[in-house]
């Protein structure tokens, strides 16, 4: 690409004076995603003090209900349990689980990794898949493979994750028996080397669920944008110098066409991290999603309450470093 | 001949036995264990709960399969058989004096505690002032007056009010816990992380949250070794992935029964299925506090209006049981065989809708109560689809009488919010008019719970979802409790079947029959516990 010459610390400063622009708009959408956290899991129906208490907690008599309550913060004014978890969270205290009672931090810090696994590999994988299948789609466009790819993959963009993985589960768990059905490392723990094989055989059937259903959107658009690509004129003089087809497409398309691709890739962080509650879910995966759902069936605030807000901060972080980023991408942004 | 071809499988399977793998199902038989039940090494038993923690009787969460893991730790002074008759377990027997206020419990002799300290009386009297001061809703203990404790092994429940099922509950359910490790604990229901140390057959090992709990057998155990010497249970999402774990061999059994059209696929390579009738069970609730399920009227007409045997037929493919009118299980011994039989008859529906007033005026199919149609929602909760199938089954089977139910299939936690609103005690407020509730096996298992369940004083009624009032139900409810005898008191509880059939809080609708599925070659000697399941400590004891 043809960047203009600018001199290092230059760049630097933009970059800064870019980012001072920024910086207050993400942290404005930082605070109202805390506030949503808060009060989407309170809005829910239903109350955690079965979760507390157990199952007919109805036989306890009163003055136990209210002494739990008491006892985990519930007995005070939303207002009090609001501030609390601000002033919380200004701490970097994200609460403590009804459920489990450990600090949530705790909990995240032993799950986050395995969900940022989970979620970093389909990520990657899909975006190089798609991006590739769009190139070959492109270069071969409007003959039979293109039609058929597009079929496809419009096909895996509208199916249901959990179902794609069930499909997985049974057909390469159970009949086939490659790869296992549940977890995210083998119960008889493993070390070194084996231990590496053990994390990756467990991770190919989740990672492989979310990147059969994210890979349709980053195929079609990707192979969209190529196809805007070839009519530029850029690509006419690469044709006109009779440069092969495919060093067109590879060569003078793709990078043209990949700032959508780019804008999507991040955009799909927090799509992603949203297939990955349910993927974690069917294979009993134990990361960040799974935690969530569990927690939602339970009216487990704190834990809710934490994990949302980390996930947002992530999905937001990685907004805000498209963003800075954008500028080395595409000179037209630059100002 | 014979005996010539049986020697020589013997012998057979005694080298199969020796070439299986250490991780396999077989192994050597022990010294200690009778020999003519062969030791298994280990064990994979699949669970779908996320809620049971480490196991404490604080943190274990629901009734199965978390109450039988945490008795795998922790004792009883008794226990029920598995056909839910209780005997004495820690206890070598237990009597009460002829008022029924004072009950004498004799300890065996040498039971200690996986950390080798002895269990004795004062854990007992501990386990029971810990419980007053920390209740858990299985174990209210309000009516203990105090626990004496004469000598190491002999305790005296001395109780406020006699109470007629004392065996099943608190003695036959209550754990025993270690005074010497819960004395320095402040509130129970924090303690997630350390491992319980009880005095049962098993000691839990290891718990990995969201992973895993993994028990070692206790080979001190005071009725002998246990037949299994690791229990792996692995924390699994989804009752489907758990299913296609046993199918593929990467469980040995699962904690959850499998729905009826799924039989014959694990009735062959290898599985087997074990179970029966449940008296886990499917209610039809109506809020007795809202026109116009406040009529007993109406309430009868429902039930008239429901064929149990279709939804038995179709929802559960025969696999089950249909309810009685008097709502006590057909095959509990207390059961009035004059409630047992189906309320289904259509014409006395339509009769009493009549009587009411109700008539469909508009010709549109449904019934009008002052103008306005008689349509209502029907709840249920989601995640048992076997129920959901059952109340749209319910729906249609009450439309041919002309009334309207529209099912809403919500989860399990914005139900019961519905039920108990924000869990106010004191006074009944449920919001909604009819609804199809479950109910865990144990509400069959001890009658008392007709108390509980009907009793209009709250405090009483704890578990009166209808919002039932009937004074002369409550006094007989009262009366059962202190019944001197058992004939006595089933004559009472035979009186209080007749006016719950008469006047239909909530009908019994459905009992699923429990099917388990295991695979054979790793363990077959799983026994069902009547309305309950297979993880028990029958099943990995040897018997004596």
């Amino acid at each position: 690409m043809a960047a203009p010459v600018t001199a290092p610390g230059g760049r630097r400063r933009q970059l800064l004076r870019r980012f001072a622009r920024r910086a207050p708009q993400y942290v404005l959408i930082v605070l109202m995603a805390a506030t949503a956290n808060f009060a989407l899991p309170r809005l829910m129906p239903g109350s955690p003090v079965e979760l507390l208490l157990g199952e007919d907690v109805n036989r306890l008599p009163p003055e136990a209900i209210a002494k739990e309550l008491a006892h985990v913060g519930l007995d005070q004014p939303l207002a009090v349990q609001y501030a609390r978890y601000m002033a919380g969270l200004a701490q970097g205290d994200l609460g403590y689980s009804f459920r489990h009672r450990k600090a949530v931090s705790t909990l995240l810090r032993e799950r986050l990794p395995w969900t940022l696994l989970l979620v970093g590999t389909a990520l990657v994988v899909s975006t190089l898949l798609g991006v590739a299948m769009a190139a070959l789609a492109a270069w071969r466009r409007g003959r039979r493979r293109d039609t058929a790819s597009i079929a496809v993959f419009t096909f895996l963009e509208s199916t249901p994750p959990f179902w794609i993985g069930l499909l997985l589960l049974i057909w390469f768990g159970a009949t086939l028996r490659w790869f296992p059905l549940f977890g995210h490392v083998s119960l008889d723990g493993t070390t070194g080397l084996a231990r590496v094989g053990d994390v990756a055989i467990h991770l190919v059937l989740p990672a492989a669920t979310l990147v059969l259903s994210s890979v349709g959107a980053v195929f079609l658009l990707a192979r969209a944008s190529l196809l805007g690509a070839v009519q530029e004129d850029y690509v006419l003089v690469a044709r006109a110098k009779g440069l092969r087809e495919r060093t067109i497409i590879f060569r003078h398309a793709l990078p043209g066409a990949s700032l959508p691709i780019v804008t999507s890739v991040l955009l799909r962080v927090g799509a992603l991290a949203g297939g990955a509650v349910i993927v974690e879910r069917v294979f009993s995966y134990r990361g960040v999603g799974s935690l969530l759902l569990e927690a939602s069936f339970g009216r487990d605030y704190p834990v809710l309450q934490g994990g949302l807000f980390v996930l947002t901060v992530l999905v937001v972080g990685v907004n805000l470093v498209g963003d800075l980023l954008y500028p080395r991408l595409d000179p037209r942004v630059r100002r | 001949m014979r005996r010539k071809l049986t020697t020589l499988a013997i012998a057979l399977g005694v080298v199969a036995a020796a070439c299986a793998d250490g991780g396999g199902g077989t192994a050597q038989p022990e010294p200690g264990a009778p020999t003519t039940i062969p030791q298994v090494a280990s064990l994979r038993f699949a669970t779908i709960a996320p809620g049971e923690r480490n196991l404490t009787p604080w943190t274990q969460g629901s009734g199965y399969p978390g109450y039988y893991m945490m008795t795998l730790i922790y004792d009883t002074l008794a226990w029920l058989d598995p056909d839910g008759r209780p005997e004495p377990w820690l206890a070598r027997e237990y009597s009460s004096d002829p008022s029924g206020l004072r009950w004498t419990v004799r300890l065996h002799e040498g039971v200690t505690f996986h950390d080798g300290r002895p269990l004795t009386s004062a854990d007992v009297k501990f386990t029971v002032e810990y419980l007053q001061a920390n209740p858990r809703p299985r174990w209210v203990l309000t009516n203990i007056e105090r626990v004496e404790t004469p000598d190491q092994l002999t305790a005296v429940f001395v109780l406020k009010e006699p109470k007629a099922s004392f065996v099943l509950n608190p003695l036959a359910d209550m754990p025993i816990i270690p005074q010497h490790v819960w004395s320095t604990i402040s509130n129970p229901n924090d303690e997630t992380t350390v491992l319980p140390i009880g005095s049962g057959p098993y000691r839990l090992v290891e718990y990995s949250e969201g992973q895993v709990h993994r028990f070692q057998a206790n080979p001190d155990y005071f009725k002998g070794r246990p037949i299994v010497t690791e229990i792996v249970m692995p924390i699994i999402g989804t009752n489907q992935a758990a299913f296609t774990a046993v199918q593929s061999g990467e469980a040995d059994a699962v904690s959850v029964s499998i729905t009826p059209e799924l039989r014959t696929q694990f009735n062959q390579g290898g599985l087997k299925t074990v179970g029966g009738s449940g008296y886990r069970g499917w209610y039809l609730y109506m809020n007795t506090g809202r026109p116009p399920f406040d009529r007993p009227e109406f309430r009868q007409a429902m039930a008239a209006a429901v064929d149990t045997n279709d939804i038995v037929a179709t929802a559960l493919l025969g696999a089950g049981a249909t309810g009685s009118p008097g709502f006590a299980h057909r095959s509990v011994p207390w059961s009035n065989p004059a409630t047992r039989e189906g309320a289904l008859d259509l014409n006395r529906a339509r009769s009493l809708l009549d009587g009411l007033g109700f008539r469909d005026t508009n010709n549109d199919g449904v019934r009008e109560m002052g103008g306005a149609p008689l349509e209502f929602e029907l709840l249920v909760r989601n995640n048992d689809p076997v129920a959901v199938r059952a109340a749209e089954i319910l729906s249609q089977s009450v439309a041919r009488v002309g009334v309207r139910l529209n099912v809403t299939a919500l989860d399990q936690t914005t139900a019961g919010n519905r039920t108990w609103p924000d869990f106010n005690i004191g006074q009944f407020r449920g919001d909604y008019s009819i609804a199809l509730f479950s109910w865990a096996a144990a509400v069959q298992q001890d009658p008392d719970f007709l108390r509980s369940l009907f009793h209009s004083n709250p405090s009483v009624g704890t578990l009166n979802r209808s919002g039932y009032r009937n004074p002369q139900y409550d006094q007989l409810a009262d009366q059962q409790t202190t019944a001197p005898d058992e004939a006595s008191r089933n004559r009472i509880l035979a009186q209080m079947q007749e006016i719950l059939a008469r006047d239909m809080p909530a009908y019994p609708l459905f009992y699923p029959d429990d099917i388990f599925p295991y695979r054979e070659s790793a363990f077959d000697r799983w026994t069902y516990y009547k309305g309950v399941g297979i993880l028990n400590k029958a099943s990995l004891l040897a018997p004596r």
